[in-house]
């Protein structure tokens, strides 16, 4: 087919545009994956009007179609034509006002359904002119009134149950300060609560998986070393401790106390059999790695509308600005699986997926403080697929020796067939009251043997040291499709909380070649020279001067620049005062943006490292502080003047948490 | 600059900026305040007849130029007549300073503060008034130069931030900061005076606004870095009382200004446009956080807060209706949403409850008796709230005035058997005083409540513990009726 020179042009022009307009949007080191994945899903943005502030709390599609929106500022928006159908731009009218942080919305039987910060309330648009004008109450719960009581949903069951989930409050660390926070609950249609399970910190994103099981999603904190997703049961406890202290109320489907469990710093699987109501994340969703703030959770109902995932979940991340891919599958009763990235480069936090009507995913967002990768403060956008087939790991399924992976397109049976195809290291996190974790118990797990099916559709490997609780990372950079293409991504997390029973893999019809046992890339912490604590002994007269510097909400550190003469001496406090963590950096004039690069590559190894690289142009850092807390180093100025940069490397904060260290000559 | 100076600021330019963003001075010494006394004329100079020491007045709201007073001391009334109309002048001269006092005006009257005799704080009956100018109430009134062509004669006048005023006949609250110009030593003047800080019943109306010179109608046209405080006499009736005052020696008004600058944030308001704007927040409450209110803002300039667990009416305010940069503004910490008016704050406790005698405690909040149900919306955007409370049902709907100067409020309660037991009540505090049928001062003249002439419900004037109560008996006898009110400040 001859293109026609109009179409192409355009189409050129749109790729230029569509190139701008992600290097502006993203930073340059991401322009180049988002521009991948946007070939098989495509990014659009819907046009929000100027004086809209959409900070997106909820959203669903009403049978006709329309987007409906909640926002934070407590106002609900109905968009017609959130498609730009027609090439008509979308329309947006304001439904209601004056909600209470309005953070979840669900249409049902001609009304909305939201959760305000203190009740669940139904709006209805009695006399048809488009706006609510009955506000009721279906159920008001308590509020002690600090900023973190966030109240999320309703998700309906189809018997017309709503379930809601009441995040518990910050003190500086995580408390439960009035009835039911850090519960999910059940309300009934006529106002009847019922609480279903607790356990939960910051449960802003839950959903029903294909089956009509209830899944949500976890933030890392107090007692949560990582993000994950989680089946929630009755009477389930899925973690944080605080919620227990309301489990001798009437109602409380368990009567776990929060003294029954120990605070050992042991991996949540090894603290289970003491605990009989802890269940374990179904998937974690590694944090710095694939995510940051785990948000939505939406499984895919589109009956292959929006591509060849049928069935498996995807997970939204505020920070990142991302969305997962989890395929779950359930072993010896209880539900595992793995985590993939899908797409990134959304324009500010991924906090809401729905589905439109013709099989795209919307996506709601916000940064609201937390700040994101996504640089907007807000933002509503499109996904579409496009059609064409991504070359990806479809599913990771355990096996009794190892795993199977299916593929979205038949791989190539010559390098599929290599065992250093593969490589599977397994690592979990600590179980404790202290904010997060470190990985731990980093393990290689070398591949024994694989074998390609017939149809070239799907591998089983061999694994030896397969961990019950534990992460399995796998790597599969050399994997090509037989078209010879790499994955569009790389890289999964499989949970594995139980290993089936079954049939093993003949070795006698794969191949064996024997893997040495890889050691874990150089855990050495970087020199300490560039990390002092304590005042030199030489510093006899003290240092020449103090800074101190703190964050402020919103990834910015309290002091956008200081000046310091070279080759004086230097004490640097840095005081973490945010709610999440955070380290700081003093790297050479003008490489800020390759720092934060690598710390975001060091992967699993990034917490031992502290966000550190090992790289010349990093010349002085602090540990990764955990809220609350502060740390000293000393230095000695370098002697070249110019303007160094001071910034913090945790994955995510490096593109707005920065400043300027000016060395100004003697 | 002095070489003092000059070496100070070399010594800030020295130290590192995270050094100084860390320092905290610790604001000036704090003089305690002293009383002007009022019981009798001796702290002022002597005067015109006009000016007198009584015990308690009281004005009509309706009435214009009308005071009565009661016999006693501790209030100064000024009721000029055609002879004998003077300004008041005190004893003592003042530079910086300091000063709060409590004021009252009748219907359509006319006084000022004069700071050093010179610069004039304005009194005005401005009640009703949306856009006040430099003559109202609280506003820097003009400079005037005769020599000016006609029409540009008065200048520099600087209106209030907005309408802080209260009805006539109420008691309002002003403070003031007062900055005096500073001279060098050959009297040549050197910076001029300041209004640091203005706060009328609660509302900061003017802050760090310079004056070139003396205002109109002031005792002395030439400026000096003393002078006597003065209360304008010729205009109309004003009472005046608790007056205290710090005076200053030297520039201690001046260090707060030496204070680290804080960093602001971009402010958020929200402000109704043609259909009320909601907003439900957190709110202060003397002190304690209400965490289930709805503020409503009406387009005309009348709003108030209620508390949808206990269905109290929490505030009202008039002007600009409220802030909500706490709330919206990053992660926002407090979360409250901060009225930009001046409050009338009433108790947080219910407005309707069962009480089982006449003399049964008023509750102070709502168990489990109490269900909020939710609002409707009517045609104009305004909601009436619905909640239970036993088996009564109440809906509870606030109207503002058309000139945004009243709140009007109808309880309409219904009940399946009796409204027996049932009581509504209208307002609390020290004192309520009954003017005439259906009419009532809140307070000592803080508010005032009218019930509609045509009110057949019995009202009590009620004495506990706590103060007074002003409560309205529901009928045995039906199974609905409604309630209806009007607050007036």
């Amino acid at each position: 087919m001859k293109a026609n020179p109009t179409n192409f042009t355009t189409a050129l022009r749109t790729v230029i545009l569509t190139f701008l307009g992600l290097l502006i949007a993203a930073p340059s080191v991401f322009a180049q994956v988002p521009a991948i994945e946007n070939d098989y899903y495509k990014l659009t943005t819907i046009p929000i009007p100027q004086d809209v502030i959409l900070e997106v709390g909820g959203l669903d599609v009403l049978p006709d179609g329309q987007l409906a929106v909640s926002t934070r500022r407590g106002e609900i928006w109905l968009i017609k034509n959130p498609y730009s159908k027609g090439n008509v731009r979308p329309q947006f009218k304001r439904f209601a006002h004056g909600l209470h942080e309005a953070l979840g919305l669900s249409y049902r039987n001609g009304s909305l359904y939201s959760a305000q910060r203190g009740e669940l309330t139904r709006l209805t648009d009695k006399n048809g002119d488009g706006r609510a004008d009955l506000y009721e109450t279906v159920y008001s719960w308590p509020l002690e009134g600090n900023y973190h009581e966030y109240s999320y949903g309703p998700l309906f069951r189809e018997d017309g149950t709503m379930i809601v989930t009441l995040n518990l409050a910050w003190v500086g660390h995580e408390v439960s300060l009035s009835k039911w926070r850090g519960w999910m609950v059940e309300i009934s249609p006529d106002g009847k609560l019922t609480p279903y399970a607790t356990g939960m910190r910051s449960p802003a994103g839950f959903g029903l998986n294909v089956d009509g099981e209830v899944f949500y999603g976890e933030n890392q904190g107090g007692w949560i070393g990582s993000g994950y997703i989680t089946h929630v049961e009755r009477g389930d406890f899925v973690g944080h401790p605080e919620g227990l202290k309301w489990s001798h109320l009437p109602g409380s489907p368990l009567s776990l106390r929060p003294e029954d469990v120990p605070d050992t710093g042991l991996p949540k699987v090894e603290v289970a059999p003491q605990v009989p109501d802890l269940k374990p994340p179904a998937v974690w969703i590694p944090h710095g790695i694939m995510g940051i703030s785990t948000s939505d959770i939406l499984a895919d109902t589109t009956r292959g509308s929006f591509g060849p995932f049928t069935g498996q979940l995807f997970v939204g991340d505020q920070g990142q600005s991302n969305v997962a891919r989890v395929y779950v599958e359930k072993v010896n009763g209880v539900y595992q699986g793995a985590a993939f990235p899908f797409r990134e480069g959304f324009s500010s936090g991924v906090l809401r997926m729905v589905w439109g009507k013709d099989g795209s995913m919307f996506v709601g967002m916000t940064s609201r403080g937390w700040g994101s990768t996504g640089p907007n403060p807000y933002g509503l956008q499109r996904l579409e697929w496009t059609g064409k087939m991504p070359f990806e790991v479809k599913t990771i399924q355990a096996k009794p020796d190892g795993f199977e992976l299916s593929f979205t397109k038949p791989v190539d049976p010559k390098i599929a067939g290599d065992l250093s195809a593969y490589n599977v290291t397994g690592f979990t996190y600590m179980y404790h009251s202290t904010y997060g974790s470190p990985i731990i118990n980093q393990e290689a797990a070398p591949v024994r043997g694989v074998k390609v099916a017939e149809d070239r559709m799907s591998v089983r490997i061999v694994v030896d040291g397969l961990r019950k609780g534990y992460i399995h990372e796998l790597k599969l950079t050399s994997l090509r499709s037989e078209d010879n293409e790499p994955l569009l991504h790389d890289d999964a997390y499989y949970t594995l909380n139980e290993i089936p029973s079954g049939p093993k893999l003949d070795l006698g019809q794969s191949s064996k070649v024997e893997t040495p046992q890889k050691a874990t890339e150089n855990s050495k912490s970087v020199r300490q020279a560039k990390r002092v604590t304590s005042q030199p002994k030489s510093w006899t007269n003290g240092p020449d001067a103090t800074i101190t510097i703190g964050t402020q909400p919103g990834l910015r550190f309290d002091l956008p620049s200081f000046d310091v003469q070279a080759g004086s001496r230097l004490k640097l406090v840095f005081d973490n005062k945010d709610d999440m963590m955070h380290n700081l950096l003093i790297v050479a004039p003008g490489t800020g943006d390759k720092v934060g690069e690598k710390a975001i590559a060091l992967g699993l190894n990034g917490l031992e490292k502290n966000y550190v690289p090992n790289l010349d142009e990093v010349l002085f850092h602090t540990l990764l502080l955990k809220p609350e807390t502060s740390e000293a180093i000393y230095f000695t100025v370098p002697d070249k003047p110019g303007e160094y940069t001071f910034i913090c490397t945790f994955p995510g904060h490096s593109f707005t948490m920065r400043g300027i260290m000016r060395v100004v000559s003697k | 600059m002095t070489l003092r100076n000059c070496f100070l600021l070399l010594l800030v330019l020295a130290m590192p900026a995270g050094q100084i963003a860390a320092q905290t001075q610790s604001p000036p010494q704090s003089l305690p305040f002293s009383e002007f006394s009022l019981e009798s004329l001796a702290g002022f100079k002597p005067v015109t007849p006009n000016w007198s020491i009584v015990g308690e007045v009281t004005a009509d709201r309706t009435t214009t130029h009308q005071i009565s007073t009661f016999a006693g001391v501790g209030v100064l009334v000024n009721q000029p007549a055609a002879e004998a109309r003077g300004n008041l002048f005190s004893n003592w001269e003042h530079g910086d300073l300091e000063l709060e006092l409590d004021f009252m005006m009748p219907k359509g009257s006319n006084a000022g503060v004069y700071l050093q005799g010179r610069y004039e704080i304005q009194l005005f009956d401005s009640w009703g008034e949306k856009s006040p100018s430099f003559s109202d109430v609280g506003g820097i009134y003009e400079r005037w130069d005769p020599s000016r062509s006609e029409g540009k004669q008065g200048f520099e006048g600087q209106p209030p931030l907005l309408n802080a005023g209260r009805a006539p006949g109420l008691w309002q609250h002003l403070s003031i900061s007062f900055q005096a110009p500073r001279f060098d030593k050959t009297g040549r003047k050197t910076s001029n005076a300041v209004m640091k800080k203005v706060v009328l019943n609660g509302v900061a109306i003017h802050q760090n606004v310079e004056i070139t010179g003396s205002t109109r109608a002031a005792a002395f046209t030439d400026e000096k870095p003393m002078g006597p405080l003065m209360i304008q006499g010729d205009h109309g009736p004003v009472a005046l009382r608790n007056i205290k005052y710090k005076r200053y020696e030297g520039d201690a008004l001046i260090e707060a200004d030496a204070l680290p600058a804080p960093r602001f944030v971009p402010a958020i308001f929200v402000e109704p446009g043609a259909e009320p704007a909601l907003i439900r927040g957190f709110v202060n409450h003397g002190g304690v956080k209400k965490t289930h209110t709805i503020a409503v803002g009406d387009p005309e300039g009348i709003h108030y807060t209620m508390d949808l667990r206990q269905g109290a009416l929490l505030q009202t305010w008039k002007g600009p209706f409220i802030e909500t940069t706490d709330m919206w503004h990053s992660r926002g910490t407090e979360q409250l949403a901060v009225p930009l008016g001046s409050v009338i704050t009433f108790s947080g406790a219910p407005t309707v409850a069962r009480l089982a005698s006449e003399t049964t405690a008023w509750p102070d909040s709502m168990g489990n008796d109490f269900t909020f149900k939710g609002y409707e919306l009517d045609e104009p955007g305004r909601p009436s709230f619905h909640y239970q409370l036993g088996d009564a049902m109440v809906t509870d709907r606030l109207l503002p005035s058309e000139d945004g100067s009243t709140l009007s409020r109808e309880l309409s309660i219904q009940s399946p058997s009796s409204l027996e037991g049932y009581w509504v009540r209208l307002a609390s505090g020290q004192m309520i005083n009954s003017t005439s049928r259906g009419k009532f001062q809140i307070d000592g003249n803080t508010y005032y409540v009218e019930m509609p002439e045509q009110a057949s419900q019995r009202y009590l004037v009620r004495t506990t513990s706590k103060g007074q109560e002003l409560l309205v008996r529901l009928s045995a006898d039906s199974k609905t009726t409604t309630v209806q009110y009007t607050l007036i400040w």
